[in-house]
């Protein structure tokens, strides 16, 4: 489910970058159990067909990677990599799905959107969805396209802020990162 | 210095997932997992939070401990093959607080609301039941054991197991900790006032107490000689069990015992205080608990405690598995080189000094205790190392004997009114009639043999096949017919196999290890294998060994279901006996007879596997079958088995065998008679030879003195 709401996050992103892209941020969560944040780093590449890779560096490892083949997901276990089977695969699918969607401009389909300043807040319209996430807020450096940052507030009130650290339009190499059947070909290291 | 026992795998279920990565994702990232009772009806504490394990496939007739089980054990399969080490050379040690009790509180709520008595759910009510469920899925034909000290459980298996391996009496080990959430402990603890009203924080200012949990966790322990190609992940250097001997239920409020295990566990290790880099705490959120536990730190660590994070809030308290899992979380934090949060915490609380780590935070981690406080004072401490892989272990080799010893039930029941006969009586009512058993036996051998030793350094080892049956019938029919309304707290804390040796540590005022074992027609054996192996690790110098079963309508109902019903018509019965064992010089008394040997594996019913066993044995000691003075055997009762063993006496050409079931009754410990039986032998060798209804097979030599 932790993958379905950052794929959400990954949608409005890609909203702003209809050309293919490479975001490397730390990932700040903000958890009721917890007196002080859990910092991680992750990764998220798309491409304008509409296939994705979200990639986890730490506290743990994993990739998901969602290609017209399917959707891929694979994690680090005992220093060796494994493939996981997700029961929510198809609800994973039809987000990737809804990037194209954005991509294409339907973005208002899915969320309310109210752009003020630099930054855009997209709240889901889909009760469903709301169920999960309260609110989206991306913000921008001034000036610049590329997200600075994107807070996801989940409804049970925990909030998960992504900090771009690195952006790539059009890296090299990207197409490796959405095969699934060579999966660690890809960097970011 | 010695070589550390091995982890080469490890796997895990629980409330955060069916594996190890998904149970550290959820530590890493303070997953909320814990929900809403639910399982089972609960008119009182449907509001509480618990931990409800998340298991894959659950077949009809298997336990969700078993189901649990099986998955963590298959999880630890995929990263180690034991099947390139000898079966006969695995043992399993399985430590649970309850065992399938979940499904015979289902038995038994179903028989009282229809009146109809369908007993099949019994088949999983035996802790035992659950090492023998872990032996075949694992193809294991060692020692096969369940330890059963609450919450304690699983750290006295894991620690029983370094032992074996240290000792050379298995090359590898399966050690299992399971325990599925159940109306007794939810009820038991909420009669103890001790079920926290939301989520529990440990070590926070405003604790409330506790979530319970259900969890089961198994690592593949291997002697290092025997690893082949396989890299381990890490090692434990270091284990230590004490009892406080203080409560049945509290801690000891200074935690100088838990202290002491701390200590002991860090000495074995050869790993100085200042140089532990993560303590996984017990941390309950009790406020009982976690007060001795950090008064336990202050009095190791002084003013460096080194960080410190307990991870109930994520897990919730799993009972007999607790120990296991941090062991496996304390082992992945190694292994990842990250401090896992103490999730659940905010404010400190200035009387207990403790700050714990409060968000995962990188740090280089070369070696971890995990520490396990249970019931009865019951004190675990394990260190985890991937800095080194030696230990102070060697086996000493020392020479073990008896003393002194006891016995109460002689067939029948026994009258509560001649036991104890000194206890006064406002204690004596407070106890249950498997306590004042195995106590009374205790106490007639401790006086016989005028004990020399340390207390801090006796330990107490006790063998059951069933527990507390009485207790538990008694208080799981109570939440039924009351609806939850008027929980019967003592009989709760009499319930857990451990009541009986912790109330005679107590009594005594031993402090070494305290457990409770259990394993079938051989649980007597088992907790004199247990015993001498202390002994012979240095951790101890003397122990009080006993076993025991009580005749009640549980008790009854079991055998209707079981192998053990085979028999030839004797009586099912109360019985205990109890020794006084230790090093030359333990006890100012004379001994009685020196212990020679305890062998426990696994044997198909073949006269020539047998045959060929018990003549290692005895060439092992330097002795022949014709050495042996008397073979003797006190179960199974059956008149196949009888005239089985008896067959296989005759052509070892030991001419004396006896069979000696009818003196003491049906009970799944009588073979701890056996001293009762040798009087006449003076400087004779003994054998006695327990088989099991799983094909366990015991043979313990003496040499009466």
């Amino acid at each position: 489910m932790k993958t379905f709401i950052l794929l959400l996050a990954a949608a409005s992103v890609q909203a702003l970058y209809a050309d293919s892209f490479l975001i490397e941020m730390e990932k700040i969560k903000s958890v009721s159990i917890l007196t002080e944040p859990v910092r991680g780093k992750c990764a998220l590449a798309a491409d304008s067909e509409g296939r994705a890779r979200w990639q986890i560096f730490s506290p743990y490892e994993s990739i998901t990677i969602s290609n017209e083949r399917g959707l891929f997901q694979f994690e680090k276990n005992a220093g060796e990599w494994k493939t996981i089977k997700n029961p929510f695969a198809d609800k994973i699918k039809k987000v990737i799905g809804d990037i194209k969607n954005i991509v294409s401009g339907k973005f208002s389909n899915e969320y309310e959107v109210e752009r003020s300043g630099n930054s855009a807040t997209l709240l889901p319209k889909d009760p469903a969805a709301r169920k999960f996430i309260s609110k989206i807020t991306v913000k921008f450096a001034g000036g610049s396209d590329i997200p600075e940052s994107i807070e996801i507030e989940e409804a049970g009130g925990d909030k998960t802020v992504l900090k771009t650290l690195r952006a790539q339009k059009d890296p090299a190499g990207l197409s490796d990162a959405f095969d699934e059947k060579n999966f660690l070909k890809f960097p970011p290291k | 210095m010695s070589r550390a026992p091995a982890i080469v795998s490890a796997g895990l279920c629980s409330c955060a997932g069916a594996s190890v990565e998904s149970a550290w994702n959820a530590v890493a990232c303070g997953t909320d997992t814990l929900e809403r009772v639910r399982l089972f009806e609960s008119p009182k504490h449907s509001e509480r939070f618990a931990g409800f394990a998340k298991i894959a496939a659950l077949p009809r007739g298997m336990s969700r401990c078993a189901a649990m089980m099986f998955s963590a054990i298959d999880e630890a399969a995929r990263g180690f093959d034991l099947s390139a080490i000898k079966g006969d050379r695995i043992s399993v040690y399985v430590g649970t607080s309850i065992g399938g009790i979940f499904e015979t509180e289902n038995m038994l709520e179903r028989n009282a609301s229809t009146g109809i008595e369908k007993l099949s759910e019994l088949a999983c009510y035996e802790c035992s039941t659950l090492s023998e469920l872990a032996a075949k899925r694992t193809g294991a034909l060692g020692e096969c054991a369940a330890f059963s000290t609450a919450c304690s459980s699983s750290s006295i298996a894991i620690a029983e197991a370094c032992n074996a391996i240290e000792q050379g009496r298995c090359d590898a080990a399966v050690v299992c900790g399971v325990d599925a959430l159940s109306r007794i402990t939810l009820n038991g603890f909420g009669s103890l006032l001790l079920l926290s009203r939301g989520k529990c924080a440990p070590f926070d200012k405003n604790r409330d107490g506790i979530n319970l949990g259900e969890a089961a966790g198994a690592l593949f322990l291997c002697a290092e000689s025997k690893l082949g190609k396989a890299k381990p992940l890490a090692y434990i250097t270091g284990w230590a069990r004490t009892c406080d001997a203080h409560h049945a239920t509290s801690p000891d409020p200074d935690g100088k015992d838990a202290a002491r295990a701390i200590r002991e566990a860090l000495s074995m290790a050869s790993v100085p205080a200042e140089s532990v880099s993560y303590y996984n705490a017990h941390g309950t959120a009790t406020t009982g608990n976690d007060s001795a536990e950090a008064a336990a730190l202050r009095a190791v660590f002084g003013q460096n405690i080194p960080p410190v994070s307990s991870i109930k809030r994520i897990f919730g308290h799993t009972l007999g598995a607790s120990g296991i899992v941090n062991a496996i979380i304390s082992l992945e934090s190694e292994r990842r080189s990250i401090l896992p949060p103490n999730a659940g915490f905010k404010t400190f609380d200035e009387s207990l000094g403790i700050e714990p780590v409060t968000c995962p935070k990188g740090a280089k981690i070369e070696n971890s205790i995990s520490v396990s406080l249970g019931f009865g004072g019951n004190n675990g401490a394990i260190v985890i190392s991937r800095g080194h892989a030696k230990c102070k272990a060697p086996p000493r080799n020392a020479r073990t004997f008896i003393y002194g010893c006891g016995i109460v039930g002689r067939g029948g029941t026994v009258d509560d009114s001649h036991l104890m006969p000194d206890e006064p009586p406002l204690k004596k009512r407070k106890l249950a009639h498997l306590q004042k058993m195995g106590a009374h036996a205790a106490r007639a051998a401790i006086k016989m043999a005028q004990p020399d030793a340390e207390k801090e350094r006796t330990a107490v080892c006790w063998g059951t096949g069933l527990g507390m049956t009485a207790q538990t019938r008694m208080f799981v029919e109570n939440i039924f017919a009351k609806r939850e309304a008027e929980p019967m707290p003592t009989a709760f804390t009499n319930s857990v196999h451990n009541a009986v040796p912790s109330a005679i540590a107590i009594r005594e005022g031993f402090r070494g290890l305290n457990s409770a074992v259990s394993a079938k027609e051989i649980s007597f054996e088992c907790a004199l294998a247990q015993a001498v192996r202390e002994i012979n690790s240095g951790a101890a110098d003397a122990a009080v060994v006993c076993a025991g079963d009580e005749y009640c309508q549980l008790a009854a109902d079991f055998l209707k279901t079981s192998k053990y019903s085979e028999n030839d018509g004797s009586k099912l019965s109360d019985f205990a006996a109890a020794y006084f064992i230790g090093i030359d010089g333990a006890a100012k008394s004379k001994p009685i007879a020196e212990i020679l040997d305890v062998e426990i594996c696994r044997l198909p019913e073949s006269d020539a596997v047998e045959f060929k066993a018990i003549s290692n044995m005895l060439a092992s000691n330097g002795l022949a079958a014709s050495d042996v003075s008397k073979w003797l055997s006190l179960k199974p009762c059956n008149a196949y088995q009888r005239r089985r063993l008896k067959s296989l006496a005759d052509s070892l050409g030991i001419e004396r065998f006896e069979h000696a079931a009818e003196k003491y009754g049906d009970n799944y410990c009588a073979s701890a008679a056996c001293m009762f039986e040798y009087a006449e032998y003076s400087g004779k060798i003994c054998l006695q030879y327990s088989v099991s209804s799983t094909s366990m097979r015991a043979a313990t030599l003496f040499k009466i003195l």
